[in-house]
């Protein structure tokens, strides 16, 4: 039962991140294609999986964490900004991406401890 | 000018499309496995783990180039402003509103992620367009106005 839920929220969350890449790259203000890139699929189709399986019990609780998880997103955001546009100008953009997932790891897991307190 | 250009899928190979799936499945599969074995704060930041992004980035950066993928990074910030918003109706509301928390938490993300995006760049298209107004008007049309 463990590996088929997790067996459905991999495939649920994979198509969903396909499915809102290619949304972006349909967009032509490449700006606005930027906003759906931080549209919270991969969340909303854990989230719904989790009602249907567990409840809403466990919403506020993830709801928290989230609210951590999206706050260090947009460390990342800044991160990868500043490193692509500032302080290393000729850096592609996806090595960039994949440094700030450094920024995201260190502000998620600092605010995890923090209300974890 | 149009906002979407549903030719440019035709232009995605099948082997893009697996590479987005490929980098969006193991953070599902992450977050349930965190959620598990290190509780549900821990798998709910791992929701918030930027997965898209560098997905739509390798697609801006081969089909637009590097100028697409920085703006594609300056829009994020407001996409990053409305998941924030989605998460903490999520764990304001989760307890009132039961599973229906999920849909006032992507109400929350229209609102606050394409409401800030549409402010702001409302206000700089206005601010251009009252720039070019004056440039082309000059000063004796500016004094009448």
């Amino acid at each position: 039962m463990y590996w088929t839920t997790l067996l459905i929220r991999c495939l649920a969350g994979g198509l969903l991140v396909a499915a809102m890449s290619l949304l972006a790259e349909m967009i032509v203000p490449k700006r606005l294609a930027g906003v759906f890139a931080g549209m919270p699929s991969v969340a909303i189709a854990s989230l719904l999986l989790t009602v249907i399986k567990r409840g809403p019990g466990p919403l506020p609780t993830l709801g928290v964490g989230m609210t951590v998880g999206a706050l260090a997103f947009i460390a990342y955001v800044f991160t990868i900004l500043a490193l692509t546009t500032r302080f290393h100008p000729r850096l592609h953009p996806l090595p960039g991406s994949f440094l700030g997932w450094m920024a995201w790891f260190v502000v998620a897991g600092a605010g995890i401890l923090v209300v974890s307190l | 000018m149009s906002l979407l250009d549903p030719g440019k899928i035709r232009k995605v190979a099948w082997w893009e499309y697996a590479e987005r799936f490929v980098l969006g499945a193991p953070i599902s599969a992450v977050a349930a496995i965190g959620g598990h074995t290190l509780g549900d704060k821990v798998a709910g930041a791992l929701l918030a783990f930027p997965a898209v992004l560098p997905a739509s980035l390798t697609l801006a950066m081969k089909k637009d180039g590097r100028a697409a993928a920085v703006e594609h990074e300056r829009g994020a910030v407001f996409g990053g402003g409305g998941k924030l918003a989605f998460a903490l109706v999520i764990a304001l509301t989760g307890k009132p509103l039961g599973g229906w928390a999920i849909a006032a938490g992507i109400v929350a993300w229209v609102v606050v992620g394409l409401g800030s995006f549409l402010i702001v760049h409302g206000r700089r298209n206005a601010a251009t367009a009252s720039l070019e107004t004056t440039r082309t008007a000059g000063p004796h049309e500016q004094t009448i106005a």
